[in-house]
């Protein structure tokens, strides 16, 4: 399985579809993914549908060093520190745009189909940025230690050290909060 | 919440709105730089036909390196600012540019001066040509005009967060390229500082130029000139990172733009 890279070459080739395989494939992961840099539903779903739109302006090239879907994360995450260096610290929503905002519960409906993942995702949400990442590229997305430092430019050395910190810091999260687990 | 449907239109109505921007920005990059060249190339020529003109002067040893007698109008490919910010942590690298000259002192003056001026006109022409290239190249480089006296030149400064200087043996080429600070100004008041890591090329996007620099605090381990190639990165702005790739260099290094402090 290529995870994306077939798709991505379609489109390249002026097939749309190939971009529409690519959207339902990873906007969950992505949107999920951003919201850990961004901690804001609507604004991580602004921020995935500018991942694609940079994948259909530009249209880089894949050189498939790395698996497509830790490209695409990759591309994610420069967008996300990217706005996050460009924004404001507070944001004001004016009242009359509140029921157009995304609540975030249907999309965890959609994504996180088990109840023990949305309780574990709510206590990660807790955690600082770096934690929040590493988390939830290597358990929810499955990358493993190589591609998450790539994703997250740093050393598979960095990426151990920051699993296991935030692993601690998620258990004494989970325990605060009276999460009960069988195994962890 | 939004359907895959919905992302998806609103990615291509963003990336519609990408493309004209994009267009916009070239559009009036290519109007400034042609404004520019166009004003350049006048400027140029009036030097040269200046220098020409003037009969040759007794001259007269110049601490900046500059025959006092030439009057020379210079031009460089890449410019930083002769002053550097406040901040402790910024640096400067210099480029000299191919029209600077070195005074001359000895009873020679004469035939010195007289060899300057042909090696001047020679290097007015040649910058001249380069300057036409390095206008024709998009968004790295800011062209300026300097006065007889004001040779601009990016200068590598050490700063406080150098820890202490490496030798070739203990860094790699690579190592070096990537522990270096260098100033090049690219728009406005940014400038890259030193590489924070390295760049895959798969996280590239459009070249946007060529640089040439002269870095002078490892000189003794890094090539006289050292020529690279810059990149934007996908999904980050250019004001925000850009990728390097020295010649001879494996490797991209991601390089952090600041703003300056005038």
């Amino acid at each position: 399985m290529d995870n994306g890279a077939s798709s991505y070459r379609r489109f390249l080739s002026g097939d749309n579809s190939g971009m529409s395989e690519i959207v339902r494939s990873y906007t969950d992961g992505l949107i999920f993914y951003i919201n850990g840099f961004v901690n804001n539903i609507g604004v991580s779903e602004e921020l995935t549908e500018d991942v694609f739109s940079v994948l259909i302006a530009d249209r880089p090239r894949f050189s498939e060093k790395s698996s497509f879907k830790t490209w695409l994360f990759s591309i994610a995450r420069n967008i996300a520190v990217d706005y996050i260096r460009r924004s404001s610290k507070t944001v004001g929503i004016p009242i009359d745009d509140m029921h157009s905002l995304t609540d975030g519960v249907s999309v965890e409906n959609r994504y996180l189909k088990e109840e023990q993942r949305v309780m574990l995702y709510n206590a990660i949400s807790t955690l600082n940025s770096d934690y929040r990442q590493v988390l939830f590229l290597m358990y929810f997305e499955d990358f493993d230690t190589a591609e998450t430092a790539r994703i997250m430019k740093k050393t598979k050395r960095q990426v151990g050290n920051l699993v296991y910190r935030a692993k601690q810091a998620l258990k004494n999260e989970l325990e605060r909060s009276g999460f009960e687990y069988e195994e962890l | 919440m939004k359907s895959y449907s919905e992302i998806e239109a609103n990615a291509f109505k963003k990336a519609e709105q990408r493309i004209s921007d994009r267009k916009r920005r070239r559009l009036a990059l290519i109007r400034r730089t042609s404004a520019l060249t166009l004003a350049t190339a006048a400027v140029l020529g009036i030097g040269i036909f200046t220098h020409a003109m003037k009969p040759p002067k007794k001259p007269t040893p110049s601490s900046s390196g500059i025959v006092a007698e030439t009057e020379t109008t210079s031009a460089v490919t890449a410019v930083a600012p002769t002053s550097t910010g406040t901040a402790a942590s910024q640096t400067v690298a210099t480029v000299q540019t191919t029209a600077a000259t070195t005074a001359a002192t000895t009873a020679s003056a004469r035939q010195t001066v007289e060899a300057v001026r042909t090696t001047t006109l020679t290097s007015l022409t040649t910058a001249g040509t380069s300057l036409t290239t390095s206008v024709s190249a998009p968004m790295t480089t800011t062209i300026a005009q300097q006065t007889e006296s004001e040779i601009p030149e990016i200068a590598l400064e050490t700063t406080q967060d150098i820890p202490e200087m490496p030798t070739s043996e203990s860094f790699g080429y690579d190592d070096m390229l990537e522990a270096n600070f260098f100033l090049i100004r690219l728009s406005g008041n940014e400038m890259l500082v030193r590489g924070s890591a390295e760049a895959y090329a798969d996280s590239l996007a459009e070249q946007i130029g060529e640089i040439t620099l002269r870095p002078t605090y490892y000189a003794d381990s890094l090539p006289e000139d050292l020529s690279a190639q810059l990149y934007n990165m996908i999904g980050v702005s250019s004001k925000e990172q850009v990728a390097v790739r020295f010649t001879g260099s494996e490797k991209y290094i991601i390089y952090n733009v600041v703003e300056t402090e005038e």
